[in-house]
């Protein structure tokens, strides 16, 4: 009797009813600019007209949020560029100073804190250790006596285990050689991080903060843009600034001219000039990672 | 009888060694290829780490190249991945 009565047919139109208007709610909230963004496509496959939209989208959202004027550029690869950095080991000290001008340059978060690059302080009489390098050195002033230092980012690789792993295809290599992040598609699964032999991916395990008045309103879609909490980001080489022919802003700060970048295809670059008379040297060879990024000894 | 012949036992090892020269063969050659990549990709001269280390045992850094560095990082510690020595 109880049974017959939980399947009336008063019962059935209150629950289906109920249902009716339940997904009236929630169809509303599809149209949200949040909604759109969940089912945006992966960059790669977008059309121009699909980028252009999304990208007067995004500037008009960071305009807001950010109370200044937001730039968010689509900058497609340079024909017949492939990007190439040589640091110089008997220049670099170790100052940081490349650290936070990539902080500030790429909207890094201050709190907790994100540093694409990371400066390894080692031991001359162990060599190339990483074991017993040291991130954390400060002293007075560096160069310390017997250390040297060895900063660290993303090697950009032309065989990068980052890509192959990723299961969401959220990271890809442009032409250009810059291994980028589509932070929409990026669902947060690490295993990026897992891949990277060299530390260079990083996690927004909260919701990234860095103060209005310090934002770079000067961004590029698969660079420095805002990042979420709960993607993976990386250096990419300053792309909003590489692709408009400008130096990484590591390049521009280094005191020590140790930091040298530029279109290996090119043969009247400097990066070749470097790949051509000196003999360079990349980290974790033995993975066939095949980095674009050398260090080299200039003295 | 033909049959029989088909599969016996000698017939059997000549497709098993076939099937392992042919499985390890391949990747020899998948191997071979990707290490080759890696030299024919950037045709430059290669410094060991070796080499490395003694040209790193003879660095010397001038008095007036000392300046005061940026603050260290807050965070605890960098990735594993890159403080490590194993592969």
């Amino acid at each position: 009797m109880q049974k017959g009565k939980n399947n009336s047919r008063r019962d059935f139109l209150k629950k289906l009813s109920l249902g009716i208007g339940g997904s009236a709610v929630a169809l509303s909230a599809c149209n949200s600019p949040d909604f759109d963004d969940f089912l945006q496509k992966n960059f790669k496959t977008l059309s121009k007209e699909d980028i252009d939209e999304i990208i007067l989208n995004l500037e008009k959202k960071y305009s807001e949020k950010y109370g200044k004027k937001f730039s968010v550029s689509a900058e497609p690869a340079i024909d017949n560029t492939l990007f190439g950095y040589a640091l110089d080991l008997s220049r670099c000290i170790g100052c940081r100073r490349c650290v936070y001008a990539c902080v500030d340059e790429n909207n890094q978060s201050r709190d907790p804190q994100i540093h694409w690059i990371t400066v390894l302080q080692m031991d001359k009489e162990k060599g190339i250790d990483y074991m017993h390098s040291d991130i954390h050195y400060n002293p007075e002033l560096v160069p310390e006596e017997g250390h040297f230092y060895v900063p660290v980012a993303c090697q950009q690789c032309a065989n990068p285990p980052c890509v192959k792993v990723c299961p969401a295809t959220a990271t890809w290599q442009e032409p250009d050689g810059i291994v980028v992040v589509d932070y929409n598609w990026c669902i947060g699964c690490r295993y990026c991080m897992a891949a990277c032999p060299y530390g260079a991916r990083h996690f927004n395990w909260s919701e990234p903060i860095v103060p209005d008045e310090e934002m770079n309103p000067i961004s590029h879609y698969l660079g420095n843009r805002p990042r979420p909490k709960g993607v993976v980001e990386k250096c990419t080489f300053c792309i909003q600034r590489v692709r408009e022919g400008k130096y990484p802003s590591c390049v521009e700060i280094c005191p020590t001219g140790s930091r040298k970048f530029g279109n290996m295809l090119d043969p009247e670059s400097e990066i070749r000039y470097i790949l051509e008379n000196k003999r360079v040297l990349v980290l974790k060879a033995e993975l066939n990672t095949q980095p674009n990024f050398y260090y080299f000894f200039g003295v | 009888m033909a049959k029989e012949n088909n599969n016996s036992r000698s017939t059997f090892l000549k497709k098993l060694t076939m099937a392992f020269v042919s499985v390890f063969g391949l990747g020899l050659a998948t191997f071979s290829f990707q290490k080759l990549q890696g030299f024919i990709k950037p045709g430059f001269k290669s410094l060991s780490k070796t080499e490395a280390n003694t040209h790193i045992s003879k660095l010397h850094f001038s008095e007036v190249m000392k300046i005061k560095p940026e603050s260290p990082p807050k965070f605890q510690q960098t990735s594993e991945r890159l403080q490590t020595n194993e592969i």
